[in-house]
């Protein structure tokens, strides 16, 4: 009856301590707002552009606008259900505007510099975020790979862009690149020699493994053992199939031989072959 | 003895102290024990079969201002197990890592989408890799499209608007300027643009353009007094984070010293008197015969050499840009703009060509015309070691 009630307990605790975390996981609404607003400003810039701006635009436009207001309202008023669907209402508007101003060709490609600068700086923030992974497997796996140079070209890419010298950063960013190329090379490198060894070891644990199962079972209960696939039988030259001291056997043989990779095609086998 | 169970409550003291029960309630109970029992079954069964088949725990999308997604993928494997594969998002699969829980690095092999992992006893895969597959672009709208069988978050690149959103987002975060969005599993969209009107960004090539041009005007000796204090104002405006009236503020400063430039020139000028006009004259005379002597010296020597640039000229005849366009009507705006900049070239150009033009680094631009080769619009060619790129004909082929 006591352990009945501490479950008991338990499970009204557990539900009390949900109760907060679902509210907390509800949308910040704010940040709702502030989307549908950048969303809407945005649009008027761009709207405010076109001559002669379609009727269906600007309805679009304003039903999207009129959605914002009732998005305000409604978080005004803690209606959290309303503001989502009112989110949701008011970006279908504004998507359905912007795909007919996307139509209509008219805005210029008068950002080109804008976007240049905008995709460089991106490539910049990718190249940065890449080498700190990298840096950090790097560590990890005691690799030995300088990232000083790149830190400097990179660092130059930035100075350039930030002065307005744009032409000069792809030549920085390029050459950074190469650091990168030749780092994930050197670390795909050094996963493959690393495999090799840990095929090893994980071999041998699962010979091991194996070999327990085998003292546990008696000669008569070779239906607990795994089996292994005709296709590894072949691959491994492997004659006697089920009982698992064999395959033990047959695969430490392998692994002094150097036969690794054999020996983990039969344990492959085993897994998709169970008895 | 049905007088037995006629009892009022579920439980009842008798005053002897026996306790009865009713029989319905032994009946309800006995028929939900076994449905209770049912359903940790398939709790527990349902963990397994997403075990078993690999669905991510984490994903997390990093997507950058070109359209490149990082995809950081999270997923259990059966420490048993030799190998492991991953369905990754994307055809296109760039720079893959992958490492297990203690970040040694796991090694693997990618075919299509699919990377087979040699887990060798890991219990957890993280893998993180890049692809350009998940982001297409029209006009000035990147679209980010995802079915996920999990709950997921997205990073938006900087200075990008939402403009449209297809499922209400479970969490919005802003870090460092950008949007992370936290999504629910299913299939979501999100549209959105880039530094388009009124974010840091703008406002500040505004205000260096209308800088520059303040500077030009003023080098000239014209003062622009209004100009600058407009200029001022703007970069008021900046300082306190409003870049819409920023931005207008820089335009109006801009337009203010051309005003103030018009006004000055328009003021008719009077030759000075004293202006000593004959050597004037012998100099402009001289310093034309030097340009010119210069000019004739350099398209000599151009035409005697031959440079590396030159692109080989056979029977190819360039395919127009339009029937392309009709054809993939899918394209990308900026592949659009690319494939324009070929086709007023020839049909053909060099990959550095295209870099220079566009002012696009290496990689970028490699990723873009390997999209364009994928699409069957382009084909690569080496010509001295450099990659010629050129129209394929799209019409006849289909043919």
């Amino acid at each position: 009856m006591k352990t009945l009630a501490v479950i008991l307990l338990g499970l009204v605790a557990t539900l009390i301590l949900n109760g907060p975390i679902q509210s907390y996981a509800d949308p910040q609404l704010d940040s709702l707002l502030r989307i549908a607003i950048q969303a809407r400003e945005n649009l008027k810039m761009n709207i405010s552009k076109i001559n002669n701006v379609p009727d269906e635009i600007t309805h679009l436009f304003k039903q999207g606008s009129d959605e914002t207001d009732a998005l305000t309202n409604a978080i005004n008023k803690n209606d959290f259900a309303s503001a989502r669907q009112h989110f949701l209402s008011a970006m279908n508007f504004f998507k359905a505007t912007n795909d007919k101003i996307n139509s209509l060709g008219s805005i210029q490609a008068n950002i080109q510099k804008t976007q240049d600068v905008s995709n460089l700086q991106g490539e910049i923030t990718r190249m940065r975020n890449q080498a700190q992974m990298l840096q950090t497997i790097a560590i990890t796996n005691h690799a030995n790979f300088d990232f000083t140079q790149f830190d400097q070209l990179i660092q130059k890419a930035k100075q350039d862009l930030d002065s307005g010298n744009i032409s000069k950063v792809p030549k920085s960013i390029d050459a950074a690149n190469q650091i990168l190329v030749d780092a994930h090379q050197y670390l795909t490198e050094l996963a493959k020699q690393k495999s090799s060894d840990r095929a090893k070891d994980f071999t041998e644990k699962q010979i091991q493994r194996l070999d327990k199962i085998g003292d546990t079972n008696t000669p008569n209960q070779t239906t607990q053992s795994p089996k292994i696939s005709s296709t590894a039988k072949t691959n491994s030259n492997f004659t006697s199939p089920e009982n698992p001291k064999d395959i033990a056997t047959k695969m430490k043989k392998l692994v002094s031989e150097g036969k690794v990779n054999e020996a983990l095609k039969i344990i492959k086998s085993i897994k998709e072959h169970p008895k | 003895m049905p007088q037995q169970y006629q009892v009022t409550g579920i439980q009842e003291v008798s005053p002897e102290g026996m306790i009865f029960v009713r029989i319905t309630y032994i009946l309800t109970t006995m028929v939900r024990a076994p449905v209770i029992a049912a359903c940790f079954v398939v709790l527990v069964l349902s963990s397994v079969v997403q075990y078993a088949m690999g669905t991510p725990k984490v994903l997390d999308f990093t997507i950058y201002a070109d359209g490149t997604t990082n995809i950081l993928y999270q997923t259990d494997s059966d420490p048993e197990s030799p190998d492991s594969t991953l369905n990754l998002y994307g055809n296109t699969i760039e720079n893959l890592v992958v490492q297990d829980e203690n970040g040694t690095l796991l090694s693997s092999t990618v075919d299509g989408n699919v990377a087979t992992v040699e887990t060798l006893g890991a219990s957890t895969i993280k893998a993180n890799y890049d692809t350009s597959d998940l982001v297409s672009k029209n006009g000035k709208t990147w679209t980010f499209h995802i079915n996920s069988p999990i709950d997921y978050s997205v990073l938006l690149p900087k200075n990008s608007v939402i403009i449209g959103i297809s499922v209400s987002p479970l969490n919005i975060q802003i870090v460092d300027g950008q949007s992370l969005i936290s999504l629910p599993s299913g299939t979501s969209e999100i549209n959105y643009i880039i530094g388009v009107l009124g974010t840091s960004q703008t406002a500040t090539l505004a205000i260096q353009k209308a800088q520059d041009f303040i500077n030009n005007v003023t080098s000239t000796g014209i003062q622009t007094p209004m100009a600058m204090a407009k200029l001022q104002e703007a970069r008021t405006d900046f300082n306190q984070g409003k870049y819409f009236d920023a931005e207008s503020l820089a335009n109006m400063a801009k337009n203010l010293a051309i005003q103030e430039q018009q006004n000055v020139n328009s003021v008719p000028k009077t030759l000075p008197d004293n202006l000593p006009v004959y050597p004037l004259i012998a100099v402009i005379i001289i310093a034309a015969g030097a340009t010119g002597f210069v000019i004739m010296k350099r398209t000599r020597t151009r035409s005697s050499a031959v440079t590396l640039n030159d692109i080989p000229k056979n029977n190819y005849i360039a395919p127009d840009k339009e029937t392309i366009y009709k054809l993939k009507p899918e394209l990308r705006q900026d592949d659009k703009e690319i494939i324009a900049f070929i086709s007023e070239k020839g049909g053909q150009v060099f990959e550095s060509e295209l870099r220079k033009k566009f002012l696009m680094p290496r990689t970028t631009m490699w990723r873009a015309v390997k999209r364009l080769e994928r699409e069957d619009v382009i084909e690569i060619e080496k010509v001295d070691q450099q990659n010629l790129i050129k129209l394929r004909k799209i019409e006849e082929e289909k043919k």
